[in-house]
């Protein structure tokens, strides 16, 4: 070990080949991936965001929402993600195809979003939530987003896009607030967070015992061919999921 | 003193023997300017970057402070506040040690040290571009990739400057021997800018399709705390710990042990299990997480044996105090790192404040212990002026760990509390952020204790360098101008320094009126005649 050139190519071939295998293979094997079809339904999976989405998207990158939610729906079978409601199945590659950047997350201050366009399908609901999370969550950390709106004295005819707010939060008497376009393409954004689509790698789960092979519930392998004839019973409802925000 | 049929002549303690007292003078010459600038921005960054991440800290439980203000919201006032730790304070400092070390264990003057001069200058201007630009909002999105594309090529520009001078310094160094810390510096500085670039490149320059980001993602964030970060300090400590005490490392061999299997499964590491990506490349990455035990019990017994009767010098030393702190932060977050990417556990620990417990670990224990400890070995060397007051490093010293200890505790302890309000599906967010208040609350007062103590290491540095620089401007420099040298006399006499010379360029200070020192045993005869060059 007195060879600088030995070490280094150790050290080179140490560092390829984990960049091979973590970066590399993967994108071998996924990097290709396109829409697919929903299990059992003939809509194409996932749907491309709006434009107001897409460039809520950047929105919700620039105030930094990753650092406090996460966009993973964990395994059912760890128990939690499922029971809380935050999404019939485990997160897998194809929910993220069109997510430029991809903000999975890693820490759970608030709940995980995956698919809190499901919840909350209402973008007002989400306006008032970014003026003022206590609003609807008292106690919440979350921070307010005062910035993202304007605060204007009323004019001739009060604004119809002004938050209806309740006394304790409302401006005082002869003011509104009215979202700024940022929060506007934000709640969009949130709205469009809906990835519960039923897949064949990550299929709904079965009330009572199917004839789906019980592997498929968690395997998270590449998306094959995805003309699996599985019982249709989910179809309406993974149209319905995927149907584009407004 | 133990030595092990493996042992090889303890490089470190003998680089700056009394019979190499000459080279040393111009070997600090040339790294003084280099080594002590970056030292000086690092330890500001420190200070300033301490101070947002507890604001950040402190607006997770008080949400309506300051919310007014878009650029201080949480998610850009904690990404900067990161950023300033990362890249502003540990990759900085971890540079300047690296060049000391490099010089030393090389017994050669640093190699161009305007290279360094240079990229420490570009350093300090990508750092707060970059920072600015996440305040403003133009991250990438990606935690500790979040520079935004206009400041990471200039932060990558800077350090190829700075990493030319090390590898040049190593390639033309005169002892062909190679010690253990050149193995992990050789390696760092070639992984960081491998590590991000790829990162960089496929993530905001021309990001891969979809979720391939996260592969990426987690590779190369795992990359920057493991490879570079952790590699650093390892470095120093692995210099450092035979160096104060004089005695030779405990083994090479299993040395080696450590740095290979560090390598190995250190780069697989950093894709938690169920993150949705195919599941052979996550389970791979789970398997190298775990197998991080192997070089963690390498280095910690390689260290313990080394350190093994050696309690006198750890108690009269307190760069060497400071070193084992490091050693020993290492150890525990080497150790949560491992817990937490075995499954079973990362079910729980997963989306909790155990990370950010690891992150802290790392950058205030294993990077702020080290530097910490070479600082107090090194500067008073380099810069020919001892630190200020006995008690101010005790401080440092003390305060840091009782701050760090809190942080940890209350992190850790938070953020089980935070994995088992998650895992109970009956349990709302608003109980489980309620739950683990009083524990982020904890961490937070130990991270200001932390940063106070982090303060008195930045006030006395400054201070040794305006010592250092009013020394040298009443010596050589307004005597030059007068062209008086009884004058040079005088004020030479009045600082007490008779023998000091010109700002310490002319002649080295007694060994004496350096920072107290445990008596060096002196290098074991056998050994040094007996090493082979270029042994294999």
């Amino acid at each position: 070990m007195n060879r600088a050139p030995l070490i280094f190519l150790g050290v080179f071939a140490a560092l390829a080949f984990s960049w091979a295998g973590l970066v590399l293979a993967p994108q071998i094997q996924i990097g290709g991936q396109g829409q697919k079809l929903v299990q059992g339904g003939d809509t194409l999976y996932p749907a491309r965001r709006s434009g107001m989405a897409q460039q809520g998207a950047a929105v919700y990158v620039s105030l930094g929402c990753v650092y406090c939610h996460s966009q993973q729906v964990q395994p059912r079978e760890w128990g939690y993600d499922n029971a809380r409601g935050w999404g019939k199945r485990r997160s897998v590659a194809q929910d993220y195809l069109f997510d430029e950047p991809v903000q999975l997350g890693a820490r759970r201050v608030g709940p995980d979003l995956s698919n809190v366009g499901l919840r909350f399908t209402n973008e007002t609901f989400f306006l008032e939530f970014l003026y003022n999370p206590q609003m609807h969550h008292p106690g919440s950390t979350m921070p307010p987003f005062p910035f993202l709106f304007d605060r204007r004295r009323i004019g001739k005819t009060p604004s119809p896009d002004a938050l209806k707010l309740p006394q304790q939060f409302a401006p005082e008497a002869g003011y509104e607030v009215v979202p700024k376009s940022g929060a506007r393409k934000l709640a969009a954004y949130l709205v469009s967070l809906q990835s519960e689509a039923p897949l064949f790698e990550a299929p709904w789960p079965k009330a009572k015992r199917t004839n789906a092979p019980p592997a498929a519930l968690d395997t998270n392998a590449p998306p094959g061919t995805a003309t699996n004839a599985a019982p249709a019973t989910n179809a309406s409802a993974a149209a319905a999921t995927n149907a584009p925000t407004k | 003193m133990q030595v092990s049929p493996l042992t090889d002549a303890p490089e470190p303690g003998a680089a700056d023997a009394p019979d190499r007292a000459a080279l040393p003078e111009d070997q600090d010459q040339s790294l003084r300017a280099p080594v002590l600038l970056l030292l000086l921005s690092s330890l500001l960054w420190l200070v300033a970057g301490s101070l947002a991440y507890v604001m950040a800290f402190v607006k997770l439980h008080a949400p309506g402070m300051m919310a007014g203000a878009a650029w201080l919201t949480y998610g850009r006032l904690h990404p900067a506040a990161t950023n300033a730790l990362l890249y502003g304070f540990a990759s900085q400092a971890g540079l300047a040690i690296a060049l000391w070390m490099l010089a030393r264990l090389g017994r050669a003057p640093l190699a161009f040290p305007s290279f360094a001069i240079v990229g420490w200058f570009v350093w300090n201007l990508a750092v707060p571009l970059g920072i600015g630009g996440i305040l403003l909002g133009d991250t990438t999105g990606f935690e500790w990739f979040e520079m935004p594309r206009y400041a990471s090529p200039a932060l990558f520009a800077a350090y190829a400057l700075i990493a030319a001078s090390a590898l040049i310094t190593l390639a033309k160094r005169e002892e062909p021997a190679l010690y253990v810390s050149q193995w992990f510096l050789l390696a760092a500085l070639f992984w960081f800018p491998w590590v991000w670039t790829v990162g960089h490149l496929l993530l905001a320059f021309h990001p891969l399709r979809g979720v391939m980001q996260a592969a990426v993602h987690g590779w190369a964030m795992n990359g920057v705390a493991t490879l570079w970060l952790t590699a650093l300090s390892l470095a120093i400590i692995y210099y450092f710990i035979p160096k104060i005490t004089g005695a030779p490392l405990y083994s090479r061999g299993l040395a080696q042990l450590g740095f290979w299997t560090f390598a190995i499964c250190g780069a697989w590491g950093g894709l938690r299990a169920g993150t949705p990506l195919p599941a052979w490349v996550v389970s791979v990455s789970v398997a190298a997480g775990v197998s991080m035990i192997v070089p963690l019990v390498a280095n910690a017994a390689n260290w313990s044996h080394t350190l093994s009767g050696q309690r006198n010098q750890v108690m009269q030393s307190l760069p060497l105090q400071f070193i084992v702190a490091a050693a020993g932060s290492y150890v525990l977050t080497a150790f949560l790192g491992v817990l937490t990417s075995a499954r079973g556990v990362s079910k729980f620990t997963g989306f909790t404040c155990v990370a950010t417990a690891q992150h802290v670990l790392l950058i205030f224990g294993v990077v702020g212990f080290a530097v910490g400890g070479a600082i107090y070995y090194l500067v008073p060397r380099l810069a020919q002026t001892e630190f200020c007051c006995d008690k101010a490093p005790k401080i440092h010293f003390y305060g840091g760990l009782a701050g760090l200890g809190l942080a940890t505790v209350g992190l850790v302890i938070g953020g089980l509390v935070q994995g088992a309000g998650l895992s109970d599906a009956s349990k709302t967010m608003i109980e489980i952020i309620k739950s683990t208040k009083p524990w982020l609350q904890l961490s937070a007062a130990g991270l200001l204790v932390l940063t106070v103590a982090n303060g008195f290491l930045a006030v006395n540095f400054i201070g040794v360098l305006v010592k250092t620089t009013r020394r040298c401007v009443l010596e050589c420099v307004l005597p030059e101008l007068r062209g008086s040298r009884r004058q040079e006399a005088q004020t030479s006499m009045e600082s007490g320094l008779a023998h000091a010379g010109c700002c310490g360029l002319e002649k080295g200070l007694p060994e004496t009126a350096l920072q107290p020192e445990p008596p060096r045993q002196p290098p074991p005869p056998a050994l040094k005649p007996a090493k082979k060059r270029r042994r294999k």
